[in-house]
């Protein structure tokens, strides 16, 4: 069981995500947008980070620029939500060292195996 | 103008005004107190000749008294004459003092008393005179008083007195008025003096201004090279410059209008100058108010010159004419070089003339044997030959290939310059004619890896009547380069029509190949040119492939044009004018094989017998149930007793058109999709459709593949994407399925999110516009409403130079797919419920 930060403006996205990653097992935070996960990471530690791309306010690229700063989070994993049609967002995503990404509407298995096999990496990094 | 600049003029305008104001004061002044001070003196010269008079006076009394006493002692009569002498002197003085006191009026009433003394003294004296001849002289002695005489020299002495007191006055007034007459002789010299110094240094300074001016006009208007005469109302050249005395052979200032026009040409060549009437002149007709502009005359004695003339009136303040200049122009040079460059131009045209016929002739000549080339090389190919003979002989037909195309080129070309070049008109397919291009294309791209594609926009007329052969060699040419110089990445042919007649339609090419730098895009349409450089170096051909699709383009009565960025790719576009295929060609036209089927009943609101039978057989290979109303008030009727899915609405019927009928069914059913069926596409006429309430707008004559994809948009169900549901069902959301939360949160907040979007379309606020746009994707695309999705996305793209009815249109879809998709997701919730 990881503890996972799902930050998306999107209640519909966050609803989805949450509900499949709950069944998973994990236990779910989530954040409306980019200044709501700020505070959260602050307070928490998370296993492992989903942000949208586009959002209001903070994107989801400045988002990842931060996390990569901070002492904390400079290792957690993170995996970008991306619509089909910002391809180009993807090209920038990875280039804003995420770990992986997802092309929504979200496939539930799709984000499961991802974020498995992320967690069970840092995992095996830790140890 | 400065601080100081404004004073001067001041100065100027006011500065002698107070002078001489102040001057003239100044001698009203000193004239008056010499004037007062001529008067005192005189009136002290009065006063000591009263004075005197009265010591005169005084002692003739005096004397008249010794007379008498001298009498009464001696009693001679020797003594009586003075007496009588005195007494004489004594009224004759008291009369010129009288007289002399005249103005003082206390003095006159003195004199009067002083005279009423003596009369009394007098009377005294010859009565003493009397009574000695009689009576002793003790009876006379007291007679003899002193008191009269004392009372009279009192009396004398107060007039002596009063007249000095005037005197003293007068005196003291005298002086003080002469002190004063000099304070004002001095200030009046000294002002004087200023007055004069300050004038004099106007004077210089407005003198030495007017030199500088005349003299900076002067040099202006000789440095002029046109010529120039200014005259006066009198008729007198007051200005003129260097280059009009050139232009006439006279030195023109100060002459009179008459002397200037006097000998100024010949009448013929040889003969003797003549005059001209200088009332003809421009000058002369100038000042008559007339503005004469840019007529040429010949002038000169000697050589003759072309001048060019320009004269205007000079309005004074007043409004009046005050002035009249002239500017001549020296022409003769200029018309010479024109005439020159004339010439020669016609004689270069003459010669590319004459070049092109040559190489016209040249071109066709070459062909046929060429023909003969190509012909033998295909035979040679087909008969047995070892593998080596059989690449040389594909080498000679390759190399032939492409001689040939070089020859029809060049004899484009010619074509061109001699502007013989003209166009086929008959009927075409483009689809046929586009992918007859891109057929040829397919293997090459293929090989490099290219995405080869076409985008075509659906309003485009897909039968056409121009020349399709030009067009083809115009896609062939722009498509071939875009090829040949993409390495990797995409070419895209994109058409779409420029207006909404749908006769003009531009056709773009568009590559992500090297680009073309800015300073090399211009050089583009140029004949033979080339993009030379080491990234280019693959590059073969004639260089004329460019120019002469321009100039094919250019008699197709469009534009050809070229936007590129170096190493993003570049974009040919040209325009083309075609007339739409005639009707008869469409019945030509198979449909497509492998259309699903669709489902619907469908009402055709057209008058024409024609076309009704053409979108009959359409509608129905398509599946569906076909419903004809032979004008629009049929179609009211029809469309509020029975159902359908969509109504076709001829625009053009009688009596009620299609308009009319569309606003009548829209009263009473606003959600059934109408589209319009328009004949030649009037511009305008789009607009009159949408704001009738059609929803979208066909041309005729109607393609089946347009029409396809349009009743395939409106009838198919939304695109759903039942997977997607499939793949959340298993999921849970606040103790409900995960499925059911986001569909009543999607009935919930998508209909406001809908209603907000419209209202911010309404405000024209893009950014609002495409947030709740955003916002309604998301859900859309995870509860996989993948039509409904797809609208937002668009709505997400909009950009800043959107079209408003196709917002507004995209608005109705928006609303009817969310209400559909509301039903759809309410069914699946239900059917996964009762699985």
């Amino acid at each position: 069981m990881a503890k996972i930060l799902l930050v998306d403006d999107q209640d519909s996205i966050l609803k989805t995500a949450e509900a499949i990653l709950k069944k998973a097992g994990h236990e779910v935070f989530t954040a409306a947008d980019g200044y709501i996960a700020l505070e959260k990471l602050a307070i928490f530690t998370f296993d492992l980070i989903v942000t949208d791309a586009n959002m209001p306010g903070i994107s989801g690229f400045d988002l990842v620029k931060a996390l990569r700063i901070g002492e904390k989070t400079r290792n957690t994993p993170i995996v970008m939500l991306t619509s089909r049609q910002e391809k180009r967002d993807v090209e920038k995503a990875i280039q804003a060292k995420i770990n992986d990404y997802v092309i929504k509407p979200i496939d539930p298995n799709i984000l499961i195996s991802k974020i498995n096999a992320l967690l069970e990496k840092a995992s095996g990094k830790a140890s | 103008m400065t601080k100081s600049a404004l004073a001067t003029r001041f100065l100027t305008k006011w500065g002698f005004t107070l002078a001489i104001t102040g001057f003239a004061v100044l001698v009203a002044m000193a004239s008056y107190v010499v004037f007062e001070y001529r008067n005192f003196a005189r009136l002290e010269i009065h006063t000591n000749e009263v004075i005197s008079q009265l010591r005169q006076l005084e002692a003739s009394i005096e004397r008249a008294e010794t007379s008498q006493r001298g009498y009464l002692i001696s009693r001679q009569l020797s003594f009586l004459q003075p007496y009588h002498k005195a007494v004489y002197l004594v009224s004759q003085e008291l009369t010129d003092l009288t007289q002399l006191v005249a103005d003082n009026p206390l003095q006159v009433w003195r004199a009067k008393n002083l005279d009423r003394l003596i009369d009394e003294r007098i009377q005294k004296m010859e009565t003493i005179i009397d009574e000695a001849s009689r009576l002793p002289m003790s009876q006379v002695a007291k007679h003899i008083d002193t008191e009269t005489m004392n009372e009279l020299r009192t009396e004398i002495g107060k007039m002596e007195t009063e007249e000095l007191n005037l005197l003293a006055e007068r005196r003291k007034y005298s002086q003080r008025f002469s002190a004063l007459s000099i304070v004002f002789l001095i200030f009046g010299g000294l002002s004087a003096f200023l007055l004069l110094i300050f004038s004099a240094r106007l004077i210089r300074t407005a003198a030495k201004r007017n030199m500088e001016q005349s003299s900076l006009i002067s040099q202006v208007f000789d440095s002029m090279t046109d010529g120039l005469i200014v005259i006066n109302k009198d008729l007198v050249v007051t200005h003129s410059n260097r280059a009009s005395d050139l232009i006439t052979e006279k030195k023109l200032r100060g002459m009179t209008l008459a002397e200037v026009y006097s000998h100024s040409r010949p009448a013929t060549a040889g003969d003797a100058p003549a005059d001209i009437d200088y009332r003809n002149s421009s000058l002369y007709r100038a000042l008559r108010g007339e503005t004469v502009l840019r007529f040429e005359v010949t002038m000169g004695n000697v050589d003759r010159k072309l001048i060019s003339v320009d004269a205007r009136a000079v309005v004074g303040e007043d409004g009046e004419i005050v002035a009249a200049f002239c500017t001549y122009q020296d022409i003769t040079q200029r018309r010479a070089t024109e005439d020159e460059w004339r010439n020669a131009r016609e004689a270069a045209l003459q010669a590319s003339r004459l070049k092109s016929d040559f190489l016209a002739t040249m071109s066709h000549e070459i062909r046929t044997p060429m023909n003969g080339v190509m012909g033998m090389a295909t035979l040679l190919l087909a008969t047995d030959m070892t593998n080596e003979q059989e690449s040389y002989v594909k080498t000679i037909k390759g190399s032939a290939d492409s001689l040939l195309s070089l020859i029809n080129q060049v004899l484009d070309h010619s074509k061109i310059e001699a502007g013989k070049l003209e166009l086929d008109k008959q009927d075409f397919d483009l689809s046929g004619v586009i992918e007859g291009v891109m057929s040829l294309f397919r293997y090459l791209a293929r090989s490099k890896n290219i995405d080869l594609k076409i985008v075509s926009d659906p309003a485009v007329p897909p039968a056409l009547h121009g020349d399709p052969n030009r067009l083809r060699q115009i896609l062939l040419n722009l498509v071939g380069n875009a090829l040949k110089f993409t390495e990797r990445g995409y070419v895209e042919v994109l058409i779409k029509p420029v207006d909404d007649t749908g006769h003009k339609l531009e056709f773009s090419v568009r590559d992500s190949g090297p680009g073309i730098p800015p300073d090399k895009q211009s050089h583009l349409f140029q004949k033979f040119s080339q993009v030379h450089d080491s990234k280019f170096v693959k590059a073969a051909g004639s260089g004329l492939g460019l120019m002469i699709s321009r100039e094919l383009v250019r008699v197709m009565g469009g534009e050809m044009g070229v936007e590129s960025a170096v190493g993003v790719g570049s974009r040919f576009w040209f325009t083309a004018v075609f007339e739409v295929a005639k009707m008869a060609s469409l019945c030509e036209w198979k449909p497509k094989g492998g259309r699903e089927p669709l489902n619907g009943r469908i009402l055709v609101a057209e008058d024409q017998v024609v076309n009704q039978l053409v979108i009959q057989k359409f509608l129905t290979s398509f599946g569906l149930e076909c419903v004809i109303a032979e004008e629009g008030g049929a179609a009211v009727e029809r469309a509020q007793s029975e159902h359908f899915d969509l109504i076709f609405m001829d625009c053009r019927m009688i009596p009620m058109d299609g308009y009319e009928a569309t606003r009548r069914i829209r009263a009473f059913n606003k959600i059934i999709p109408i589209v319009a069926l328009t004949a030649e596409g009037v511009s305008g006429e789009k607009r009159l459709c949408l704001e009738a309430g059609m929803n979208e707008v066909v041309n005729k004559p109607v393609d089946i593949d347009q029409i396809y994809r349009l009743l395939q948009g409106y009838l198919n169900k939304p695109d759903y994407d039942e997977s997607q549901l499939d793949k959340l069902a298993e999921y849970e959301s606040e103790g409900k399925s995960l499925i059911e939360t986001l569909s009543e949160d999607f009935f919930t907040n998508g209909k406001a999110l809908v209603v907000s979007l419209e209202e911010s379309v309404r405000a024209g606020d893009l950014e609002k516009m495409k947030h709740y746009a955003h916002a309604l994707r998301s859900p859309g695309l995870t509860l996989g409403l993948a039509a409904f999705a797809k609208l937002c996305a668009e709505l997400e793209e909009t950009g800043p130079g959107y079209d408003q009815i196709e917002l507004r249109s995209k608005l109705d879809r928006l609303n009817s797919l969310y209400n559909r998709a509301c039903g759809w997701l309410r069914q699946q919730t239900r059917s996964s419920k009762v699985s």
